[in-house]
């Protein structure tokens, strides 16, 4: 799982206002070099919520993701490769996703995370 | 016609099938005799002899294991098959000959001879060159010397080796994901060499670098069927070394009519009109250099006979104890895009390699000596005799998905509609949860390596969303869609953790997720789709429920594109190996009134104890197939015809064999809740303790005539209009286009800003 994934993934148990964003139970990463694309970096750029980008990396060990962020850096090459690194090539293999309200574990394994809901949370 | 001819260049005899006896003639056609087990034409013509004046010995066809000799009179034929017919003959080295009596074709109806090439420019194929002598002796020696040193993955009639990254026989592709390493050293120079070609170095030919090698050792008359390289598999030139021995390899380009033709031929056609067909066929030196590019690559089969002997003009040319090629190629990663559509696994669903099956996915093959063959089978008149179909024609229809968890809802009734009705789409039914996600579970990887042929219209919605997009595909199956695009980024997600942990090991970008509770968050996509996954639903609640998350994860302006299996499937036989369940499945505490009032039809409650496959059902199965992968003609009109034939022999079916209460009286509707065999076959089954506890559980069942475990799958199949109507029951989003397509009804749904 991409941290780009991560952005993107909320709890969705029933009842829940506030699933997202997961916070993240590292116990195995690894790094998986993919194409760099400076367009798609961009075009993805206002769709992150930055926070959670940043607050995911960190906890992945990554902390030259600035906290504060402003659409001029994109034309930073520097910043880009970072940007670039952090939100796809990083994976999280095994771990957990955990919800922010109900403190809810949702399982990583081997790469995959499960987001099925039990009976009793839909 | 009970006769098939010799292809025989002197001439037109021919060989009654086993069993018939024609009326004694001069001629007798001997079996197990010839060139290729020793036994000279001089040699046969002085042993026949002995019965009476021979006027020829002629070798019947190009396997140098049959001759037709020819006496004057046809009682010495009949003295020489009397003495010899069957028997051990001392003077033919003790072979054990077998004859029949032949007569003599006219040659306009014998088939053709094929004049043999010996220069590419003779064949007259864009795109084919052959190179003579592309190596030495020695460095054929020295290859060959290294290859024995690597071990060999045994196929049933021939042995290969894969380099760069192994060919997979039964998806026909390769996996990108697992790269087996660097091409071996002992192949450098070759590859260097190779890499100099004027062909490979003009500008914008892709085929450089070379990074996958496969190697094939063919003994002696073993040769490969009619086949086309998969065009989603490889990109640019194909470049095949031959070593040790010769062959002739004959090329067949396939014309659009003779692809309909094929329908006709399955429906108990014989023939197939030659003039259909184009052949040409060319001599492969050893050490001889073949690329096939353009045409010659995307459009033209190769094959190679599987005889002993080569005609080449005039001469007769006895192949080596073996002959092995090295075949360079590079690994394609992104969509084909070649101007030979017809051709193409990436621009046209299901495409078969052979023009003679329909246009359904093919199944792997399920006889053992079906992996061997890097191809579809050929059922051609003249290569039928060698080579054995290797492919059952199979299922579309993609992975389904959702689920959701069950909220007992007994001493709720007081709540809500709407909640209620939250309720009711949250719950997983028992039969989605036993007859999708459980049967899904067991059968992934056999599933996942019948699915690779993507649809163009998928690939078409895919290819349209703007770079940067982000896209979810909910139900992703085995992921066949995801990375279509490769300027967006693909999420997808699926019920069952089987299927994606195949699309993690393809590198793909998936999570364990239910269609009716997607865990995005809203309105973060650019588009979404969903394939082949609503017919898994058992109730509207739940289907509309699916949509509607469909919707919440698109950003307002974004699509979202729906297919799911139609009533009005295109192949009708389909429709008849399916087992209608009787009547519509509902949970048994849906009586209440507020559902009634949403059940678009009536209900006849139902439970799992009364679905039971009907007895006749495993009879009516010819293969597993599933809505067949459609017409390659496309034409709307054809296809418009072909449903209204269709849904009228769908209503005779159903009156004959509904017996359902629903029906009656409700004759307009079609049925559309069925239970759609999935055939495992055995040697995939035994693998997996799931079958073997389906099986013993009754989940499951055996076909031993088929060899497979067979599965059922719940289907909810969709009439005209209904996922029209129940999409637009969803708020938010309008639809843009809808249609039909390959036996599948289709929306494109966008949200509103």
């Amino acid at each position: 799982m991409r941290l780009l994934t991560h952005n993107m993934l909320t709890c969705n148990i029933k009842g829940v206002t506030k699933g997202f964003p997961l916070s993240i139970e590292v116990q195995k990463l690894e790094t998986k070099e993919t194409d760099f694309n400076p367009d798609f970096l961009k075009n993805i750029f206002p769709k992150l919520e930055w926070k959670a980008f940043h607050d995911a990396a960190l906890s992945v060990g990554l902390n030259d993701i600035p906290e504060q962020v402003d659409p001029v850096m994109l034309e930073d090459s520097e910043f880009l490769q970072k940007f670039h690194h952090a939100l796809l090539e990083v994976h999280l293999e095994e771990g957990a996703l955990i919800c922010p309200e109900t403190g809810r574990r949702f399982p990583v394994s081997k790469g995959v995370p499960n987001m099925l809901l039990h009976e009793d949370e839909v | 016609m009970d006769t098939t001819s010799s292809a025989d260049a002197g001439g037109g005899f021919i060989k009654p099938r086993p069993g018939v006896e024609h009326e004694p003639t001069a001629h007798l056609f001997v079996a197990n005799c010839g060139p290729a087990v020793g036994l000279s034409l001089d040699t046969i013509k002085t042993v026949f002899s002995t019965f009476g004046p021979v006027e020829a010995v002629r070798p019947a066809g190009d396997s140098g294991t049959r001759v037709v000799v020819s006496f004057q009179n046809p009682e010495d034929a009949a003295a020489a098959k009397k003495a010899l017919d069957g028997k051990k003959c001392d003077n033919l080295q003790g072979r054990v000959v077998f004859m029949q009596f032949s007569v003599f074709q006219p040659p306009s109806m014998a088939e053709e001879h094929l004049p043999v090439m010996t220069s590419s420019a003779g064949c007259g194929i864009p795109g084919l060159v052959l190179y003579p002598d592309f190596i030495s002796e020695e460095e054929e020696e020295r290859l060959l010397a290294a290859v024995d040193q690597s071990p060999w993955q045994v196929l049933a009639k021939r042995r290969v080796q894969h380099y760069g990254y192994e060919f997979l026989y039964k998806i026909r592709n390769v996996d990108l994901s697992q790269k087996l390493g660097e091409l071996p050293p002992f192949v450098e120079e070759v590859v260097t060499r190779l890499s100099k070609l004027p062909e490979l170095t003009k500008s914008n030919e892709p085929s450089l670098p070379l990074d996958q090698l496969t190697i094939n050792e063919y003994p002696k008359g073993v040769g490969l069927s009619p086949h086309i390289d998969t065009h989603s598999a490889f990109e640019g030139s194909i470049l095949s070394l031959s070593l040790a021995g010769s062959c002739v390899m004959e090329f067949r380009r396939y014309s659009d009519e003779s692809k309909d033709e094929s329908r006709i031929r399955i429906a108990g056609d014989k023939e197939l009109g030659k003039n259909q067909m184009e052949r040409r066929a060319l001599f492969l030196p050893p050490r001889s250099l073949l690329l096939l590019s353009g045409e010659a690559r995307y459009r033209w089969h190769h094959y190679i006979p599987h005889h002993k002997i080569d005609h080449v003009n005039d001469e007769v040319v006895e192949r080596g104890s073996k002959r092995v090629s090295f075949t360079f190629r590079k690994v394609r990663r992104g969509p084909c895009k070649c101007k030979f559509l017809q051709d193409c696994d990436s621009q046209v669903a299901g495409i078969p390699s052979s023009p003679f099956l329909s246009n359904s996915e093919s199944e792997e093959c399920s006889h053992s000596d079906e992996l061997d063959v890097e191809t579809r089978p050929d059922t051609s008149p003249e290569s039928s005799k060698d080579d054995e179909p290797n492919v059952e024609v199979f299922s579309k229809n993609l992975p389904q998905l959702e689920t959701e968890q069950a909220v007992d809802e007994v001493g709720k009734a007081e709540e809500t509609r709407h909640q209620l009705s939250r309720s009711f789409s949250h719950h997983t039914p028992e039969i989605e949860k036993q007859y999708v996600h459980k049967v899904y579970d067991a059968i992934a990887p056999h599933f996942s390596s019948t699915r690779f042929a993507k649809w163009p219209r998928v690939a078409a919605f895919l290819e349209a969303c703007s770079p940067g997009s982000i896209i979810a595909d909910s139900g992703c199956g085995n992921g066949k869609y995801l990375g279509l695009n490769p300027s967006c980024f693909f999420i997808g997600c699926d019920i069952s953790p089987a299927l994606v942990a195949i699309c993690d090991q393809r590198g793909h970008e998936a999570l364990v997720a239910d269609a009716l509770h997607l865990p995005y968050r809203s309105g973060f996509y650019d588009a979404a789709i969903s394939i082949a996954v609503l017919h898994h639903l058992s109730n509207d609640q739940r289907r509309i429920r699916a949509v509607e998350e469909l919707v919440r994860v698109v950003r307002p302006g974004g699509k979202v594109l729906i297919t799911v299996w139609a009533v009005e499937q295109e192949d009708i036989r389909l429709v008849q190996k399916w087992t209608p369940l009787q009547g519509k499945y509902t949970e048994p505490w849906v009586d209440d009134e507020n559902f009634k009032l949403h059940m678009k039809k009536s209900p006849s409650a139902s439970s799992l104890d009364i679905i039971q496959e009907s007895d006749g059902n495993g009879e009516r199965q010819v293969d597993e197939e599933g809505p067949l992968v459609g017409k390659r003609d496309g034409e709307e009109g054809g296809r418009r015809d072909c449903l209204r034939s269709l849904s009228e022999s769908d209503e005779q079916e159903i009156s004959d064999s509904s017996s359902h209460p629903a029906a009656a009286g409700t004759t307009q509707e079609p049925h559309q809740e069925y239970f759609v065999p999935w055939h495992l076959p055995y040697h995939r089954a035994e693998v997996t303790g799931a079958s073997v506890a389906a099986l013993a559980s009754g989940f499951a069942r055996k076909d031993d005539k088929k060899g497979a475990v067979v599965y059922n799958r719940y289907y909810h199949v969709f009439a005209e209009g209904e996922l029209e109507r129940l999409t637009s029951k969803v708020k938010g989003a309008l639809i843009v286009d809808s249609f039909y397509d390959k036996s599948n009804w289709c929306v494109i749904l966008q949200k509103l800003q």
